[in-house]
C-alpha cells in the first residue's frame, strides 16, 4: 500500500498527466459546445433553406414515390426467383421526414436514444475506443518516461522487488485512468444537463435510463479504460519507450482501423474498436458481402450481418491483456534496467 | 560531522564480496570472474579504465542486471536473492543522477522516502547535509551537474545507509564540484560508513580511499590498500635548461633512462628529483625547472595489461585479498619476465627498475607535481 500511495502521488504530479488532463478537459468543452450549438436554432435564412430541402423531397415523393417502391419490389420479386433469399430492404424507401431535413431542438431523451450508444456522457458513442486509446497513452507516458530518464534504475535501487513494482505501476496506471476519465464523463453529463436546463429544454430522462443504460455504460467504459491503461503500461515495460507505444497506437488505427479492416471486412470481428463496441454497448454489428455464382449463372452479391457479442468482445480483449501483462512482466522480471 | 548509526547485519568481514562474477553480452564479456572485497568501513576504491566493468559491476550488485555466472554478497547476503534485505543498508548513484526533471529536489527525495516508509524529516536532514535546503523547492532540471550529483548524495544517504555505492560520481563536475564530492565521499568514509566509488581517475581513488580494487576488461588487477600501490610510485621528471644535450648525456651516464620531449628532457621511472639535480649540478648543468609528474592512468593500465596477462591472472587466483605489494611484486615478476631488461643505477643510487623496464608500476596520478614532494597520494 505504502509504495501504490508512493505511486500514485508521483502520477499525480507527472507533467504528462496534467497534459492529458487538459486535453480531457478540451474534448469536454468540445463536447459541450457542439451540444450548445445544436441546440440553438439556425439562422431564418439557413431555416428557410431547410424547409425548401424538405418541400422538394416531399415533391419528389409525391410524384415518384410509390413508382420507387413498386419498382424496387417487382426487381426483389425476380431476384427472389433465382434466390429465395434475396432482400431488396424496399420496406426501407419510406416518405421524407421533417426532422431528417429541418432543424429542431434536441431533447434530453433525443440525446439519450438519438445517437451513438443512446449516452451523453463522455464514454457514450465512439468514445470508450477514444477513452481507451488515451488511457494506452497515459500508460505509455508514466511508464515510458521512467524508463527514459533512467528515474527506474534509480527507483530498483530502493525497491528493487520488480514484481512489487511493475504490479503497482499497472494498478497505479489503471486507476488513474479510471479517474481521469470518470471525471470527463461526469463533467460530461453534467454540463448537457446544464445546457439544456439553460435553454428551456426539457430534461427528463426515460424511466430506468440511469440505473440500466448510463451505469451499464459507464462499467462497461471503465473497464476499457482501465485494461487499455494496465495492458498499455504493461506494452511499455517491453518497448521501454513511449513513443514507441504512441506511434504503435497511431499506427493501429490508420494501417490496421482504417485501411486493412475495409479490404478484409471479416477482420473487423476481431478488431479493438469493434470488440470494445460490443463490450460496452452489449454487441456490435458490422457487414460483409456474400458472393457466389448461382445455378441461373448469375454472379450475386448480399449483405450478410455479423455480430461481435459481449462474450467474445470480454474474450479477446481479456485475453489481450493477460498476455500482454505477463509478457510486460517477464521483460521487466528478466531485462536489464539502464 | 554527524554520527551515523551503523547497522551491522552479520560480522563479515567485507561489506560486499565478489566471487567469480561474469557478466556476458552476446560475445562481449563485460565482467569476467571478477573477485572484490571490499573492507567495512571507509572508502574502497574500484578503479579501471571506460570499459573495465566497473558500472556493470556495480549494476550487478544493485540487481539491475543479473550475472551470467559467479556470486556476490551485500553485508553478507547473497544477493540478488537477499537483496531486498540488504538494500535497506545500501545507497546508490549508478551512473548519472536520474530524478525527474520536473519534480522539485524535495518532491524526488520525499518520493523516495515514502517507498521505504521515511518521515519526511529524513529529506530535510539530506537536503541540509548536501547544502540543498536553499533550492529544495527548485526542479531538478534547472540544477547545474554539481548540485544534480549532490543530490544523488542525498538521495543515497537517505536511508543512512552502512553501504554507499557512488559509481564515477564526479563525471561531468567542474573542479569546485569535485573537490566537494571528493570531501563529501571522505567524510562518509571516515564516519564508519562503507563507501564503494568508481573511478577511471587515478588521482580521485588516491585522494578518496583506503583501498581499492583495479580492473580491467571485467578482471581484477590488483587489490589491497591505496598506500601500498602508492608507496613505490615513481616520477617522470620534466627537466628544463639550457644545454639539453649535455644534460641528456650527463643522466645518461648516469644510468638514467632519459629523452628528449620538445624544449625539456624526460626521465622516466626516477623517484628522488634532488639527485637528478644535483647530476647535473655536478657537471655545472643548472636546470631552470624540474617537474615530477606520475604516469598517467592510461599508460599504468597499458603496462598493466601490455603482454602481461599473467599478472591479471595472478591477481585473480590469489585466494583472498591480493594485497597491493603482492600484486606488484608479480606485476614486477611478469613484467620483467616479459621485458627482459633492467635499467642501469646511477652510482651511489640504489637499485632501481626503470619505469619502462618494469611492470611494478602502481596507480598514478595526472595531477602534477612539483618536485621533491611526496610520491605518496595528497589526502
Amino acid at each position: 500500500m505504502r509504495l501504490l500511495m508512493t505511486e500514485m502521488r508521483r502520477l499525480s504530479n507527472r507533467q504528462a498527466i496534467h497534459f492529458i488532463v487538459l486535453i480531457l478537459m478540451i474534448l469536454v468543452v468540445g463536447l459541450c459546445a457542439a451540444l450548445w450549438v445544436s441546440i440553438n436554432p439556425p439562422s431564418d435564412a439557413d431555416l428557410q433553406t431547410q424547409e425548401q430541402a424538405f418541400a422538394a423531397a416531399q415533391s419528389d415523393w409525391d410524384a415518384n414515390g410509390m413508382e420507387m417502391m413498386e419498382a424496387c419490389v417487382n426487381e426483389e420479386a425476380q431476384l427472389q426467383a433465382i434466390d429465395p433469399t434475396i432482400d431488396k430492404n424496399c420496406e426501407e424507401i419510406q416518405p421524407p421526414v421533417r426532422d431528417d431535413y429541418v432543424w429542431a431542438a434536441p431533447s434530453w431523451d433525443d440525446l439519450l436514444t438519438g445517437h451513438g450508444l443512446g449516452g451523453v456522457g463522455f464514454l457514450s458513442g465512439f468514445a470508450p475506443w477514444l477513452a481507451g486509446a488515451m488511457a494506452i497513452l497515459m500508460a505509455a507516458l508514466f511508464v515510458g518516461d521512467e524508463f527514459s530518464s533512467g528515474s527506474l534504475s534509480a527507483w530498483l535501487t530502493i525497491e528493487p522487488r520488480r514484481t512489487r513494482v511493475y504490479v503497482t505501476k499497472l494498478v497505479v496506471c489503471g486507476i488513474g485512468a479510471a479517474v481521469l476519465i470518470l471525471l470527463a464523463d461526469f463533467m460530461t453529463t453534467i454540463g448537457t444537463w446544464l445546457i439544456l436546463k439553460i435553454n428551456g429544454q426539457p430534461t427528463g430522462v426515460p424511466a430506468g435510463y440511469w440505473t440500466d443504460v448510463y451505469i451499464d455504460q459507464l462499467v462497461g467504459g471503465l473497464f476499457i479504460v482501465v485494461l487499455g491503461a494496465i495492458a498499455g503500461a504493461a506494452l511499455t515495460f517491453i518497448v521501454r519507450n513511449s513513443m514507441a507505444i504512441i506511434v504503435a497506437v497511431v499506427g493501429y488505427i490508420v494501417i490496421v482501423e482504417m485501411i486493412v479492416a475495409r479490404i478484409i471486412p471479416s477482420l473487423q470481428q476481431v478488431l479493438l474498436s469493434d470488440n470494445t463496441l460490443a463490450y460496452v454497448a452489449g454487441s456490435s454489428d458490422y457487414t460483409t458481402q456474400s458472393c457466389a455464382t448461382a445455378e441461373t449463372g448469375l454472379y450475386l452479391c448480399s449483405e450478410v450481418v455479423h455480430t461481435v457479442s459481449r462474450t467474445w468482445a470480454t474474450s479477446e480483449l481479456g485475453i489481450l491483456a493477460v498476455v500482454a501483462i505477463i509478457a510486460g512482466w517477464i521483460f521487466f522480471l528478466r531485462g536489464e534496467v539502464k | 560531522m554527524r554520527s551515523y548509526n551503523i547497522v551491522i547485519m552479520s560480522e563479515t568481514t567485507y561489506a560486499i564480496e565478489t566471487r567469480g562474477l561474469r557478466k556476458v553480452y552476446g560475445d562481449h564479456v563485460a565482467v569476467d570472474g571478477l573477485d572484490m572485497h571490499v573492507p567495512r568501513g571507509g572508502v574502497h576504491g574500484f578503479l579501471g579504465p571506460n570499459g573495465a566493468g566497473k558500472t556493470t559491476t556495480i549494476r550487478l550488485l544493485l540487481g539491475l542486471t543479473e550475472p551470467t555466472a559467479g556470486t556476490m554478497d551485500i553485508l553478507g547476503r547473497a544477493v540478488p536473492e537477499a537483496l531486498p534485505e540488504a538494500i535497506a543498508h545500501v545507497g546508490a548513484i549508478v551512473e548519472s543522477p536520474k530524478f525527474f526533471g520536473g519534480f522539485s529536489a524535495r518532491l524526488n527525495l520525499e518520493l523516495c522516502a515514502d517507498a521505504v516508509g521515511l518521515p519526511h524529516s529524513a529529506v530535510d536532514r539530506v537536503l541540509e547535509e548536501t547544502g540543498l535546503t536553499a533550492r529544495a523547492n527548485d526542479k531538478f532540471k534547472t540544477f547545474s551537474l554539481g548540485m544534480k550529483q549532490r543530490m544523488a548524495v542525498a538521495g543515497a544517504l537517505l536511508k543512512d545507509p552502512e553501504i554507499l555505492i557512488f559509481d564515477e560520481p564526479t563525471n561531468g563536475l567542474d573542479p569546485g564540484g569535485i573537490v566537494e564530492i571528493r570531501e563529501a565521499i571522505r567524510d562518509l568514509g571516515e564516519a564508519g560508513r562503507t563507501v564503494l566509488v568508481s573511478s577511471h581517475i587515478l588521482s580521485e581513488i588516491e585522494q578518496m580511499c583506503d583501498t581499492v580494487t583495479i580492473v580491467a576488461k571485467g578482471r581484477v588487477l590488483a587489490e589491497g590498500k591505496v598506500t601500498d600501490f602508492t608507496g613505490s610510485v615513481m616520477h617522470i621528471l620534466d627537466i628544463g635548461m639550457r644545454d639539453l644535450p649535455s644534460g641528456q648525456e650527463v643522466l645518461r651516464q648516469a644510468g638514467l633512462t632519459v629523452h628528449r620531449g620538445g624544449d625539456h628532457l624526460v626521465v622516466e621511472g626516477y623517484e628522488e628529483p634532488e639527485q637528478v639535480v644535483y647530476y647535473l649540478a655536478q657537471q655545472g648543468l643548472y636546470p631552470n625547472h624540474v617537474v615530477a609528474r606520475r604516469p598517467d592512468l592510461e599508460s599504468i593500465f597499458l603496462d598493466l595489461t601490455d603482454g602481461i596477462g599473467q599478472v591479471g591472472e595472478m591477481a585473480i587466483n590469489t585466494p583472498g585479498v591480493a594485497s597491493g605489494d603482492q600484486a606488484r611484486r608479480s606485476a614486477a615478476q611478469a613484467k620483467a619476465a616479459n621485458a627482459g631488461a633492467s635499467a642501469k643505477r646511477g652510482p651511489g643510487a640504489p637499485p632501481r627498475p626503470a619505469r619502462g623496464a618494469s611492470a611494478d608500476t602502481p596507480p598514478s596520478t595526472t595531477a602534477q607535481r612539483s618536485a621533491g614532494a611526496s610520491p605518496r597520494g595528497e589526502r
